[in-house]
């Protein structure tokens, strides 16, 4: 165990380094920010000085160098757009956004649970197919067009919540469920598909046989076995809204590491893009590792090691 | 497991009865601007850019002068008056029992500190862009008099006052500021997520204002903005698009902002004939009302009426694809590689409905035999069309620009654009070069006879572009207060001139 | 994977045998017809319609749906420029689909490939891919998107390419999983002993087995790269007009969803419609190319005929 954590880790170490460099080229192909920075009709020497105060001036790999020994103590430099250091205002974003992930994806585990069970217990009933239908639907959504129609029906024609902003918990409501409904409609269907081969196992059907209650049979004996694929889907998009939930963070005007990201990908402030990516890639790290650990758990193969 | 389930199930039930904890308490008198992007930064020398000023500017820093929204002229704010000493040197007087948000007293010292920081070359100001080339000296006569001496000499002095932010003399040097401290009727409070929230000033020299505070929230979705508004949740929604604008809440207003297309000229758009062609086949009118507001002017150059400079005598383009068609045929009989495909280049994002416009010009041009693809640039990469040095290879095409020019005089313009070495400048024609030197330097009715009969020769002789419009911007004001947009509050709003009913 | 002929019992060609499946699943066969339906319309719309779906007309703009008098291809409304509607969807079905068949097919032959690869060889080789992967994994796919249409400039072909590079770690994990199980099993390691060279196990006894999983893969993933192409799209970062798809078509839409809902959302139905027949169709292609749960179908099959 110990030598699987020790080369795990090392290889995402490399991994991480391997990324930063890459974004670091990647970000500088994406031309120079000081048009998007300075009006247009901006002067000569402000553009010089602009330049030469942000480092441009020098040589690429000059600024390569330099970047490199800014990581060595966790510097990820200033912000080109807020002067800020890139690595505190990433770390400021990173609980919105981890928060907007652990709501929609709990949301959807419970939807998804409970359909799926119940879908299961009698397939291609009536239920069953209604259920599948609608999570195919909501897995099929363009997720900014549900995002705005959901604010048009929910804040402006019902006026249930509000449209936006993070202030109040009822401002959480739309992002979350937007966030969830994709999500939701994936795990519907593989916890369906995994209850469906649990509840013709073995030892489903020897409780059974012992008269069981059928919520017991579904929800304690089954769903422990069909836990393994949803949680590892589960995971795949919670990693999916940390990396990318920037469409429902816009609309919504959430502070989190999607809007961050967006915004300094397209006023190239490439202090906080690296930051920002370093960052994201370390929190999915660490929700793949946590799983592998629930996997080792709940797995009976591999509970014994 | 099941331990995790738990404290999934804990935290959704969480969220789910928090729901319903009231929406948070408004007091009366405080106001909530949508605006629909966050700026980087609000420093009090930034000011003339877009997002920047909007907030700062005349609320929390002021600046020495004011221009008039409808005419351009020369308002005092924190200077009281000016008197041209000769020589590029103005005495500026300044306005007396005035302090800083942080105590700082108001006075030539400041006003020193003030332009040595916007000029200072350890800080990018964006605002040194419109004193570009200027030379700016400050002497300090008494507590409130400076002399400001500007080498070469400027008759605009009194303008470019409008763009010095006076700034506490206690702002950093070196670093653009988030948290701007100046004399305006509201002080800087924070800058969270949720937005950046001001208080009123106590303390400040002039009338107090109706409203206590302001917070500005950003919203990138025009629709959503409106509805804010609608719904209660802001007071004032910023630039909205046209079709949002659909309740008697919306008030349009010309925002400043002038449209064109540049053309490169290159074969075939070297020859006038086609140019001319591109002009006449294009239907103007028909965009008005449609994709555009109803209230959208025609523009024959690229500078407003309210602006120094501006032409009045000057036609718009008729209409009239039988002549655009003649036009062309005439060309191609004498060579002319009229069947050129042309790009016509967009830049994504610029402002609302703009790619419909760039498709009915398209689609329009088709009808006359032009040959025009259209491909929508990312921002970047559009600057680097626009900005010299060209390429040596540069081909024909037709740009999309848009230009601002809020600052009273043409001259803010015609150099950068018109002249043969302005950075943006497609051609080189002595007569206008000469006509542009000449206007700068010259006062009164002279200047302003220069520069209209500079922008006759450029629209009538040279037509070097296809001019659009004259934009107009949508501002939606919630029912419970009184604020009249006007053509600056594109750049800056002033929430002194919000009352409630 | 046994498949039909290679099954004596049972003569009948595969494709005719697999129809016959479809038959028996109502869900599959109507989503089946639909694309059918969809991609005739691929081929044949752009050149018949291509006038019609082109031609502006600013006095029918934003024109409601269900009104006959400007003509059938207005039935389901007009556009911000006065274009039908109905007309658009179906020219756009020929760019929408050829970027999701496009950017899904490459990233499964790279993905395929070097999971395979990674799968079968392991070690240093396999490690290094399965780093490159997570690298390509946590690279935010915006800034991947702004450096292609940055350097590349806007063509279609970009955005084929910034979809299939995002997408090719899923075809890659997914084959290497299989890979590494099935390398372990006898018939594997018998053609190995035999000496059948690397190039023969691989394609002849390997590949064969993956390929259903990936058919799967595909059909689902094609679904996502749809919704992708959408989001970058209302971004601005994707298609750019003249060219326009259905997720173009949602994202320039939105701008008028408080007045003329119509303009986004039935190209969001569309994308709604073909995203769910495909996840229907993978649904029963998994079952129907899995010998355990195949009987279910071929039970129906059987006992019907």
């Amino acid at each position: 165990m110990a030598y699987y954590l020790t080369k795990r880790t090392i290889w995402s170490a490399v991994s991480l380094f391997g990324l930063v460099v890459f974004v670091f080229f990647m970000a500088r192909l994406t031309g120079s920010p000081v048009d998007l920075y300075l009006p247009i009709d901006a002067p000569e020497s402000l553009r010089a000085d602009f330049e030469r105060i942000h480092g441009f001036d020098l040589p690429l790999w000059q600024q390569f160098v330099g970047f490199l020994g800014g990581l060595l103590t966790f510097d990820f430099g200033e912000s080109l757009r807020q002067g800020l250091p890139a690595l505190d205002l990433v770390l400021q974003a990173m609980p919105t956004t981890l928060l907007l992930a652990l709501y929609s994806i709990g949301t959807a585990l419970v939807v998804a649970i409970v359909t799926g069970a119940l879908a299961a217990w009698k397939p291609n009933s009536i239920f069953d197919r209604i259920a599948t239908v609608l999570s195919l639907l909501g897995a099929s959504l363009p997720n900014f067009w549900v995002a705005i129609v959901g604010v048009l029906i929910f804040s402006v024609t019902l006026r249930w919540v509000p449209t936006s902003g993070t202030g109040s918990a009822a401002q959480w409501v739309l992002p979350v469920l937007v966030l969830a409904i994709r999500p939701a409609g994936l795990l519907v269907q593989v916890a369906r598909s995994s209850m469906i081969s649990a509840l013709s196992s073995a030892y489903v059907k020897t409780a059974q046989a012992k008269g069981a209650a059928p919520a017991r049979i579904i929800f304690i004996h089954a769903l422990r076995n069909a836990m393994l694929p949803v949680i590892t889907v589960a995971g795949d998009q919670a990693a999916g809204i940390i990396n990318g939930a920037v469409i429902v963070e816009t609309i919504f005007g959430f502070p989190g590491v999607g809007k961050l990201l967006i915004d300094s990908i397209m006023f190239r402030d490439f202090a906080v893009v690296q930051a920002g990516v370093m960052v994201t890639a370390v929190a999915i790290f660490v929700l793949n590792f946590s799983i592998d650990i629930v996997y080792a758990v709940l797995d009976p193969r591999t509970r014994g090691q | 497991m099941t331990r995790f389930m738990n404290t999934t199930a804990m935290a959704v039930a969480a969220a789910v009865m928090s729901f319903a904890a009231p929406a948070m308490a408004q007091e009366d008198k405080s106001l909530t601007i949508a605006l629909p992007s966050e700026p980087a930064d609000i420093d009090g020398c930034n000011t003339t850019v877009t997002g920047i000023g909007v907030i700062v500017k005349e609320n929390i820093v002021e600046t020495l002068t004011t221009l008039d929204p409808n005419d351009s002229t020369v308002r005092p704010r924190l200077a009281t008056g000016w008197e041209d000493l000769g020589d590029g040197t103005w005495r500026i007087s300044l306005r007396e029992g005035v302090t800083f948000h942080d105590g700082a007293p108001f006075n030539a010292e400041a006003v020193a500190f003030a332009i040595d920081r916007l000029t200072s070359d350890a800080i990018a100001c964006r605002d040194r862009t419109k004193i570009a080339s200027v030379e700016l000296t400050t002497t300090i006569v008494d507590d409130h008099t400076i002399d400001i001496h500007a080498e070469p000499a400027q008759i605009l002095m009194p303008t470019l006052l409008s763009f010095i932010g006076a700034v506490s003399p206690n702002t950093p040097v070196d670093q653009v500021s988030r948290a701007p401290v100046g004399t305006g009727p509201f002080k800087f409070d924070s800058w969270d997520a949720e937005g950046i929230a001001v208080t009123r000033n106590a303390d400040y020299w002039g009338e107090q204002p109706a409203a206590t505070d302001a917070l500005y929230i950003f919203r990138p979705e025009s629709a959503l903005r409106a509805a804010m508004v609608e719904l209660g949740e802001a007071d004032i929604a910023h630039d909205i698009a046209p079709q949002d604008a659909t309740s008697d809440m919306d008030y349009p207003f010309l925002n400043g902002e002038t449209t064109r297309l540049r053309m490169v000229l290159q074969p075939p758009l070297d020859d006038l004939r086609v140019r001319k062609a591109f002009n006449m086949a294009f239907d103007r009118e028909a965009l008005i009302g449609t994709i555009l507001s109803d209230k959208a002017q025609l523009a024959t150059q690229f500078v407003l009426p309210k602006i120094n400079g501006h032409n009045p005598s000057l036609e718009p383009w008729a209409y009239d694809p039988e002549q655009a068609k003649a036009l062309i045929a005439e060309a191609k009989a004498d060579g002319v590689p009229v069947d050129k495909e042309l790009r016509l280049i967009g830049r994504i994002g610029f402002f609302p409905n703009q790619e419909e416009m760039l498709q009915v010009m398209q689609q329009m041009w088709s009808q006359v035999g032009l040959n025009v693809k259209l491909e929508m640039m990312e921002s970047a990469e559009w600057l680097k069309l626009v900005n010299k040095p060209f390429p040596e290879d540069r081909e024909a095409m037709l740009i999309q620009e848009q230009h601002d020019n809020n600052n009273g005089d043409a001259s803010f313009t015609m150099r950068f654009r018109f002249h043969s070495d302005g950075r943006q400048s497609e051609f080189s024609i002595p007569e206008v070069d000469k006509l542009i030197e000449e206007a700068e330097m010259a006062t009164g009715d002279e200047r302003t006879k220069l520069w209209q009969e500079a922008n006759r020769i450029i629209s009538d002789e040279i037509v070097p572009s296809v001019y659009m419009y004259h934009m107009v911007s949508y501002m939606r004001v919630s029912p419970e207060i009184n604020y009249e947009p006007n053509s600056l509050s594109l750049i800056q709003l002033e929430l002194a001139d919000v009352t409630f009913n | 994977m046994t498949t039909q002929t290679a099954n004596p019992e049972r003569p009948k060609p595969a494709l005719w045998s697999i129809l016959a499946l479809l038959r028996r699943d109502k869900f599959a066969l109507i989503a089946a017809v639909f694309l059918s339906i969809t991609l005739l319309a691929a081929l044949i719309a752009p050149p018949l319609l291509g006038g019609t779906g082109i031609d502006m007309d600013l006095m029918a703009r934003n024109a409601p749906p269900f009104e006959l008098e400007r003509g059938f291809w207005h039935i389901l409304g007009s556009d911000s420029l006065g274009r039908p509607i109905l007309a658009r969807i179906l020219i756009a079905a020929q760019t929408t689909l050829l970027i999701a068949a496009a950017a899904v097919a490459l990233s499964m032959v790279v993905g395929v490939t070097l999971g395979l690869i990674a799968g079968y060889r392991g070690g240093l080789v396999g490690d290094v891919i399965m780093r490159l992967t997570d690298i390509v994994m946590s690279f935010p796919s915006l800034l991947l998107a702004l450096v292609v249409l940055y350097i590349f400039g806007p063509a279609i072909s970009n955005v084929i390419l910034v979809l299939a590079i995002t997408r090719v770690p899923v075809y890659l994990r997914t084959t290497r999983a299989e890979v590494m199980e099935i390398r372990n099993r006898m018939f594997v390691i018998a053609a190995e002993v035999t000496g059948a060279s690397v190039f023969r196990t691989v394609f002849r006894h390997i590949l064969p087995m993956v390929a259903p999983t990936i058919a799967t893969l595909m059909t689902i993933e094609f679904a996502f790269v749809m919704l992708a192409e959408a989001s970058l799209s209302f971004l601005g970062l994707g298609v750019q007009a003249p060219e326009f798809t259905w997720g173009v078509m949602v994202a320039e839409g939105r701008a008028y969803l408080a007045t003329a809902w119509w303009l986004s959302f039935w190209p969001g139905v569309f994308i709604a419609l073909v995203t769910m027949s495909l996840n229907l169709l993978s649904n029963w292609l998994r079952i129907a190319t899995d010998p355990v749960q195949r009987w279910r179908l071929e039970k129906e099959v059987a006992s019907d005929e």
